[in-house]
């Protein structure tokens, strides 16, 4: 078990290595004069921070020495400064992490609540009306464009009733503070979370209702039944047992598709979390962020399948490292 | 045009279909149902089963597939019925129909009765209407059954122990932790398993031939009146179908059990069974003591059985196989189901199914050869 | 008893002939067919198809054009039209931005005051061509590579592998956002801009096809059949067409109707963001843009909901569409 663990933490630091020398070759394609041209118009930046930005990039240097002199300083967690921020990338990343890891950390406890009760809901009653309609609105949310969603539930909800908020993260009028501030983010978190859940749970929901199928299935339930169990002792016992391993493997493949949702739903709603900083840095040229919220996503997938692997070991005794 | 035919055919089917899906959901789902509705008489008390004109049908898309089709005959208490027949002949529909674990609602017992002889309450129940909550008491404690595939009976990710105890703790609920563990092991001692520590195995720590004496084990664990035993052997290579074979007849003789043995492998029938149902097609074509199967068959599908099997002192160049294949289950014809293969029809077989006919008081054959015996072979 | 034999032959020759056999390739298409969904999915594209390439000569309006009014009369001015330059000039001539839906504008026009209908068609041809051009080259990566990988092992598998690793730990919209951000600092041209997006998209998606290119030729390999072909000794090549290559195809197929739908989700989704397809092209994504504006989602909603339907639409048929692939190819792992 140690030596699978260290064997695959090895391969992901190597995986890892990958995601860089990839992204730095992406970030080496600007121009030459990109770092004059991007710092012309802004007052802020100092001749100083120009040169440590060409050399960041290596447009001095060559591009294979730049890769090495930006690794060896990003492995210390020193991704460069923010053109925008005017702070250091790791700073920022921690700063504004909370809203993120918020959105998503709900939005994902919440469509495993929901995909996994209605996949083996709609797995159990095969070829029903429920399971028809199931699978409907699945695929539905599936092919729903998250940004055309979100604005029919901002006009429904927010323009049309009124009754929650647009967009933002607290009310700027209102000064709450203690509970009161609490349900106030609460209020903006609804239309934001409801977009993500609804177009981000259709995908886990056949998952889990294609395998619980399988599952279904299979002769040991049978066996189950057999012995004279009663339905909701095969299905909650045996059969769910069994789906919790490919569901394990599932949690730790989310974690992508989670930041791509969170950096749509976070511009949709104007939530300042990492994924709305990242837009924005689109249009300002902020490459250093872009570059550092990218690793810093590619480390934290590479963490989700170490330990949905190790999950995985955990529930299926037949797996042994 | 055709095209046009068989698409309002297969809308009819499916008409048909979803009323009989409705009908199921509304009836077979049901958990309880009142003792009158499933109280019925046993024919004969020494009986441990009856079937009596069971069908068990499979609607599916393309038409409704008869697979077991007006099958009657009785498992006596304490003794072992083999069921004999080719792949698809309905035999382990047959034995699922009495556990009520057929893939519903697509397959389910369109007619007839199971009648049980409950010894436990002395009640004599018809397991066809009986409700969810009485068949769980009844599955597994009263009614056992093994499979055919041990690699894949037991659930790969509970250890045996778990497994064997759910099911004793499940049937006997006065019973503490303890005792049932004692049980498990016990039980565990008759199939032959005297391993330290089996019951925190599992399944994929076993062989084939140790997870099988650990299914028997789990028929065994509840002293049920019947097992049912589907194709027990098929699945596991030469030697351990020999072990398990010998485990099941020294077993027949400790336990005061019936055995429904189901196989298509004569030699198996032959070592292990007091009766024989040849089946072919979901019907009953011969049935008899083993000694009038074996040797006086009397249906041409059963001497053609009979005839397909390897012997020993007999020299042969190549043995003998039934020419043909078996019909389509979907629309079967209204003649004999073997007509097309057999080798010895009459002019009589083009007419309707042929009636069961007794030649002895246990030898029953259906087919149109025999049916001018009847008059010599005994009663009706 | 002779000619009774001789009859019930010639009853199951008879009976053998009368049944109807179906190729593989007849079967798939039957249960394809037989799924009304898929059947309703297929409507769908072949009506987008049609909208989106034959609609645009059949309106009068070009893509770009921008249309004025006479706030006088209430007339509509085309672009070309002569008086556009005096009325313009005396300021009675504005544009007819968020023009109301008419006779003339079935759908209104939009702020800049562009036909909504007609961008519709031309965003359509955008969305449903890149989707095409993404999935051809995802394909073609993918297949190659996933098929090296599979057939060959070892090395080349550990390697190509870990390059898909590579590309599956990045989430799509992100890396999207860091290429966008060096296209707008190298100053592509933004009527350029729907090339690079297409070839990149094509890049990225590849290794998801890989996967599972792989996976189906490494159990490909398992199978007899396979060492069958292999113990005939027959050359590679002839092995490679004659045996892989019909049994990797339904995975190909199934994986680029799966994908379509995807594709032209990311795409809109891109274009929305504004980092995609921009002006001058229309693309469905830009044009539900719109609803940026508060007052267009408050009040014009003639200008953002159509595109957002057109998406919703296209994505939810190439579902239905791919879903009853599925079925038809693998009639036992319904959905």
């Amino acid at each position: 078990m140690k030596q699978y663990i260290i064997k695959r933490l090895l391969i992901s630091i190597l995986v890892l290595f990958g995601v860089s020398i990839l992204l730095y070759s992406i970030a080496q394609m600007v121009p030459g004069d990109y770092v004059t041209n991007i710092t012309s118009g802004n007052p802020n930046i100092t001749a100083e921070m120009v040169e440590q930005m060409r050399e960041a990039y290596g447009l001095d240097t060559g591009p294979v020495e730049g890769y090495f002199n930006w690794l060896s300083k990003a492995i210390r967690g020193d991704f460069g400064t923010s053109f925008v921020y005017q702070r250091p990338v790791t700073e920022i990343i921690l700063d504004y992490m909370p809203p993120t890891l918020a959105l998503a950390g709900i939005a994902m406890v919440l469509e495993l609540l929901i995909a996994i009760p209605l996949g083996i809901l709609a797995a159990r009653k095969q070829y029903s009306v429920t399971d028809y309609t199931i699978v409907a609105i699945a695929i539905m949310g599936i092919s729903l464009p998250t940004f055309f969603f979100a604005a029919v539930l901002k006009r429904i909800f927010a323009v049309g009733l009124g009754i929650l908020p647009i967009s933002g993260m607290v009310d700027a009028r209102m000064d709450y503070e203690g509970f009161a501030l609490f349900l106030d983010l609460a209020r903006h978190f609804v239309l934001p979370i409801a977009v993500f859940v609804i177009t981000g749970v259709g995908s886990y929901l056949r998952y889990v209702r294609t395998n619980m199928l399988e599952v279904l299935n299979a002769d040991y339930v049978r066996t189950a039944r057999a012995k004279g169990l009663p339905e909701r002792k095969v299905i909650g016992k045996h059969a769910f047992r069994n789906t919790l391993i490919p569901i394990v493997t599932l949690v730790g493949g989310m974690i992508p598709g989670l930041f791509s949702g969170a950096v749509i739903t976070e511009g949709l709603f104007a939530i300042e979390g990492l994924g709305n900083i990242a837009l924005n840095a689109v249009y300002a040229g902020d490459i250093p962020y872009l570059m550092g919220f990218n690793m810093f996503i590619a480390a934290l997938t590479l963490l989700g399948t170490l330990v949905s692997d190790i999950l995985y070991a955990v529930v299926d005794p037949r797996v042994r490292y | 045009m055709a095209d046009k035919a068989q698409k309002k055919e297969l809308r009819a089917i499916k008409k048909f279909n979803a009323a009989r899906y409705r009908e199921y959901n509304k009836t077979m789902k049901r958990k309880k149902v009142p003792e009158s509705k499933y109280l019925t008489r046993m024919k004969n008390p020494d009986n441990i089963i009856e079937f009596d004109d069971l069908r068990t049908y499979f609607y599916t898309n393309v038409g409704t597939v008869k697979a077991v089709d007006g099958v009657t005959f009785d498992i006596p208490k304490g003794k072992t019925i083999g069921v004999v027949g080719e792949s698809g002949c309905g035999k382990s529909v047959t034995s699922l129909s009495v556990m009520r674990l057929l893939q519903g609602p697509q397959g389910q017992i369109a007619g007839g009765q199971i009648r049980f002889n409950q010894q436990s309450t002395g009640r004599a129940l018809d397991l066809t209407k009986a409700g969810i909550k009485e068949m769980e008491k009844i599955r597994g404690n009263e009614i056992s059954m093994i499979f055919q595939e041990p690699m894949t009976t037991l659930n790969p990710v509970f250890t045996i122990g778990d497994q064997l105890c759910e099911c004793i703790s499940l049937h006997n609920p006065e019973m503490g932790k303890k005792a049932v563990e004692e049980r498990a092991l016990e039980t565990l001692k008759m199939v032959g398993i005297v391993r330290e520590g089996i019951l925190k195995n599992y399944p994929h720590e076993l062989s084939g031939g140790m997870r099988q004496r650990v299914v028997i084990a789990m028929a065994l664990s509840c002293d049920p009146q019947l097992i049912i035993a589907d194709e027990p052997t098929t699945a596991l290579d030469v030697t351990i179908q020999a072990q398990i074979l010998d485990l099941l007849r020294d077993l027949k003789d400790k336990i005061n059990a019936s055995i429904m043995l189901i196989t298509h492998d004569l030699g198996v029938v032959a070592e292990m069974a007091d009766y024989v149902v040849v089946m072919y097609a979901g019907r009953i074509v011969e049935q008899g003591t083993a000694d009038e199967i074996f040797h006086h068959p009397a249906h041409p599908y059963t001497i053609g059985l009979m005839k397909s099997r390897p012997m020993l002192n007999t020299r042969v160049d190549r043995l003998y196989s039934i020419p043909g294949n078996v019909p389509n289950p979907i629309n079967l014809p209204e003649h004999c189901y073997f007509k097309n293969r057999c080798e010895s029809c009459v002019e009589a077989c083009n007419g309707k199914y042929p009636e069961l006919v007794s030649l002895t008081k246990t030898h029953k054959v259906s087919c149109y050869l025999h049916q001018n015996k009847q008059e010599t072979g005994g009663e009706a | 008893m002779e000619d009774m034999q001789i009859r019930n032959q010639q009853e199951q020759d008879e009976f053998e002939q009368k049944q109807v056999i179906l190729t593989p390739g007849q079967l798939v298409l039957k249960r394809f067919f037989r799924n009304k969904l898929a059947c309703v999915g297929l409507g769908i594209i072949i009506f987008m198809v049609l909208f989106c390439v034959v609609g645009p000569f059949i309106s009068p309006y070009g893509e770009a054009e921008l249309f004025y009014i006479n706030q006088e009369t209430g007339e509509e001015v085309r672009m070309d039209s002569e008086e556009l330059e005096e009325g313009s000039a005396s300021g009675t001539i504005i544009l007819n931005g968020r023009g109301p839906m008419s006779k003339s504008h079935w759908l209104g026009t939009d702020a800049e005051g562009r036909d909504v209908l007609t961008r519709l068609m031309y965003g359509g041809r955008v969305s449903l061509s890149v989707g095409i051009v993404v999935v051809v080259i995802e394909l073609f990566l993918g297949v190659l590579l996933g098929g090296l990988a599979g057939y060959y092992g070892g090395k080349i598998d550990m390697i190509i592998m870990r390059l898909v690793e590579i590309f599956n730990c990045i989430p799509f919209i992100p890396l999207m956002l860091i290429i966008s951000a060096v296209m707008f600092a190298s100053g592509v041209k933004p009527e350029h801009r729907i090339f690079y997006i297409m070839g990149v998209m094509g890049v990225l998606y590849w290794a998801g096809v890989a996967r599972m290119v792989r996976g189906q030729i490494l159990s490909l390999r398992e199978l007899e059949y396979m060492q069958a072909a292999e113990a005939t000794g027959i050359r590679t090549s002839r092995k490679i067409i004659k045996h892989l290559v019909p049994n990797v195809m339904p995975i190909i197929i199934l994986i680029a109707t799966m994908d379509m739908g995807g594709v032209i989700l990311s795409e809109s989704t891109l274009s929305f963001l504004g980092v995609g397809i921009a002006f001058p092209y229309a693309s469905w994504g830009n044009m539900v843009n719109a609803v940026n504006q508060s007052i267009i989602m408050n009040n014009y909603i003639n200008i953002w909901l159509p595109p957002g339907i057109c998406i919703l639409l296209t994505v939810l048929a190439w579902n239905f569409i791919g879903d009853g692939m599925r079925d038809a190819f693998d009639p036992k792992m319904k959905r």
